[in-house]
């Protein structure tokens, strides 16, 4: 609406003259349009044939105003391969809506009005000219003709712009991307959002683990060495001990092997608390390997039976682990369950994860546990299910998506 | 024995070279990284060297593959790899052709002297040690359940000794029987499992960590 205009107003005036000729000469075919487009809609098979006119009129006129430098306006169906599918078809309606209003304004509104900017224009020149070339007819004096013209002249660009503007508020309304479209990328936006705070506490917990083992698990390791390099010297002969070399009480040894007892039993619980915090080997070996660790480590006998043709993507991997595992321990501490099976399975694009267990049941999906493992599947667009009747089985499903 | 050590944290190296001398081993070098490691076990020739998967600089598996040239440029020398964790990728890549003079263990073991001198002397004599951990994760994951669970549970006890690299001298004095019982279960276990009866401790891990892998 500025741009070139505001720069250079005698330029700009002429473009904005020029659209208003083009305006004028737009509303004629949408006219037309207008007659022929309740004919094509009612013919069903036409649908296909008057959407695509639609759409290229609307083509059409966002680049006749970008080109004049009056609005830049987005198609809205620029970015429908982004949408997600199940959203497309809303975003495609409204646009295919907005953009026959468009057409509906642009012939009733935009044509009458881009005439009279032709008319103002024109009359100015001649009425002005006219009094140039010579006395009038008796019909107006030709002070009153000077005048009329030169106020026409002054009126038409003012018209002028007043046109530009209006097309440009109207195409930004119904050209643009509208409220689906809006919606549609806010959704997408806080979808990949949501996932990738998911994957940020995902590496978070490997961090968090590699320091564990760098750090803590080193340090340990050197104490216990420490405390036994000095049982196994208490142990020798205090004849051995250097000269002057503090007499060590016959209470020094079974102390030192508590101490070194205990810090092995320290390393022990380290080793699982970073496995728990996150397992390395799912990164390398993924989710297979993984979870016939977690059976290993389990006190409840676990059944694995892996059928996913393909790795899980790196973002859904720990969210399957931690699924499965949360399930595990849900069963093994409060289903009383002696025997777990877990099934990977893919179905269609979906990974299907079965834990059914053979416990008493009654597991209450609200609870800490299951509700956070819900959130964490909902995050990555998963689902889940859990049927626990009192009396068992429970068995809880999560699909996930493959594609991330 | 001759023994060069190769660990990035000072702390563990000190305290590693500090229980094989109190055992009366010689500790000849110590090394923070890979490259040191080669230098120094080309310069002395030690009968076992003891690494560290992950080193400087990159911190990944520089040990490990420091590792792997000395099996290559020296073949008769013992190697007892230390890792963080269980990665069966590195022990199944150490464990090659010949598994004589090579050991996988998890870092904790060191703190369990006994298990560690245990480990390092079988390792130094031309033995194998894998840790107990790997081999029950190999245990876990094979997928051939239904053989192994023909074995008896004594049976299973002795296959994983087996796969830990453990004669069947030492076999016998950790469960208690004589020897000629291992051998007898020894021989049971290959029947059952359809193995080739390799002999000596080396072609035997080797045989049970491929079997329990395929």
């Amino acid at each position: 609406m500025s741009g070139p205009g505001a720069r250079r107003p005698v330029t700009g005036t002429l473009i904005r003259t020029v659209h208003a000729l083009l305006d004028a000469l737009v509303g004629i075919p949408a006219l037309l349009a207008l007659v022929a487009l309740p004919v094509l809609r009612r013919a069903k098979r036409h649908r296909g044939r008057r959407e695509k006119l639609l759409l290229t009129a609307a083509r059409l006129e966002r680049r006749r105003l970008l080109a004049s430098g009056i609005a830049s306006v987005t198609d809205p169906l620029k970015d429908i391969a982004r949408i997600r599918p199940e959203a497309r078809q809303d975003v495609v309606a409204d646009a295919m809506d907005r953009t026959h209003t468009w057409l509906v304004t642009r012939a009733l509104v935009g044509a009458p009005l881009g005439l009279a900017v032709l008319v103002a224009w024109s009359a100015g020149i001649a009425l002005a000219a006219s009094s140039l070339l010579g006395p009038g007819h008796a019909v107006l004096t030709e002070a009153a003709r000077v005048i009329a013209g030169l106020v026409l002249l002054g009126l038409a660009p003012w018209l002028a712009g007043a046109l530009a503007s209006w097309d440009a508020r109207v195409a930004g309304r119904l050209l643009g991307p509208g409220e689906p479209t809006r919606l549609a990328a806010r959704v997408d936006a806080l979808i990949r959002s949501r996932a990738s705070v998911v994957e940020a506490v995902d590496a978070e917990r490997r961090r968090i683990e590699r320091d564990l083992h760098d750090g803590v698990q080193q340090q340990l390791v050197a104490l216990a060495l420490l405390l036994a390099t000095a049982k196994r010297a208490a142990a020798r002969s205090p004849a051995t001990l250097p000269e002057g070399a503090a007499p060590t009480g016959p209470d020094v040894l079974p102390t030192l092997d508590r101490a070194h007892e205990n810090a092995l039993q320290a390393l022990t619980e380290l080793r699982d608390v970073a496995w728990r915090v996150y397992p390395a080997i799912l990164d390398e070996r993924g989710l297979d390997a993984a979870l016939s660790a977690l059976a290993e480590r389990s006190a409840v006998p676990i059944r694995i039976d892996h059928r996913l043709p393909w790795r899980l993507p790196s973002g859904v991997e720990p969210v399957a682990y931690f699924a499965v595992s949360e399930a595990v321990t849900n069963a093994a501490k409060h289903a009383g369950a002696d025997l777990i099976q877990v099934t990977i399975e893919a179905v269609g694009d979906r990974a299907l994860i079965t834990v059914e267990d053979n416990g008493v049941g009654g597991a209450d999906p609200t609870g800490a546990g299951l509700s956070g493992l819900m959130r964490r599947v909902g995050a990555v667009e998963g689902k889940m299910t859990v049927t626990s009747p009192v009396g068992g089985p429970t068995v809880i499903t999560v699909e996930l998506p493959c594609v991330s | 024995m001759r023994v060069v050590i190769a660990e990035d944290s000072v702390l563990l190296r000190e305290g590693v070279a500090r229980l094989l001398e109190d055992e009366g081993h010689h500790v000849v070098a110590k090394a923070g990284d890979g490259e040191e490691l080669l230098a120094e076990v080309a310069r002395h020739t030690p009968d076992v060297a003891v690494v560290d998967v992950r080193m400087p600089p990159t911190h990944t598996d520089e040990g490990l593959r420091a590792a792997l040239t000395i099996r290559e440029r020296w073949p008769g020398m013992g190697v007892l790899v230390l890792s963080q964790y269980v990665e069966e990728r590195y022990a199944t890549e150490l464990l090659t052709a010949d598994a004589g003079g090579i050991g996988y263990l998890l870092k904790d073991r060191v703190a369990r002297v006994e298990e560690f001198m245990d480990a390092l002397t079988r390792v130094a004599e031309g033995g194998s040690a894998l840790d107990p951990v790997v081999v029950r994760q190999l245990f876990a994951r094979s997928r051939r359940s239904d053989p192994l669970s023909r074995l008896t549970e004594r049976e299973s006890t002795i296959l994983g000794l087996m796969a830990e690299g453990h004669t069947n001298e030492s076999i016998a004095r950790q469960i208690y029987v004589s020897n000629s019982a291992v051998e007898k279960h020894v021989a049971s276990i290959f029947r059952k499992l359809e193995l080739d009866a390799a002999e000596g401790a080396s072609r035997r891990i080797l045989a049970v960590v491929r079997y329990l892998k395929s």
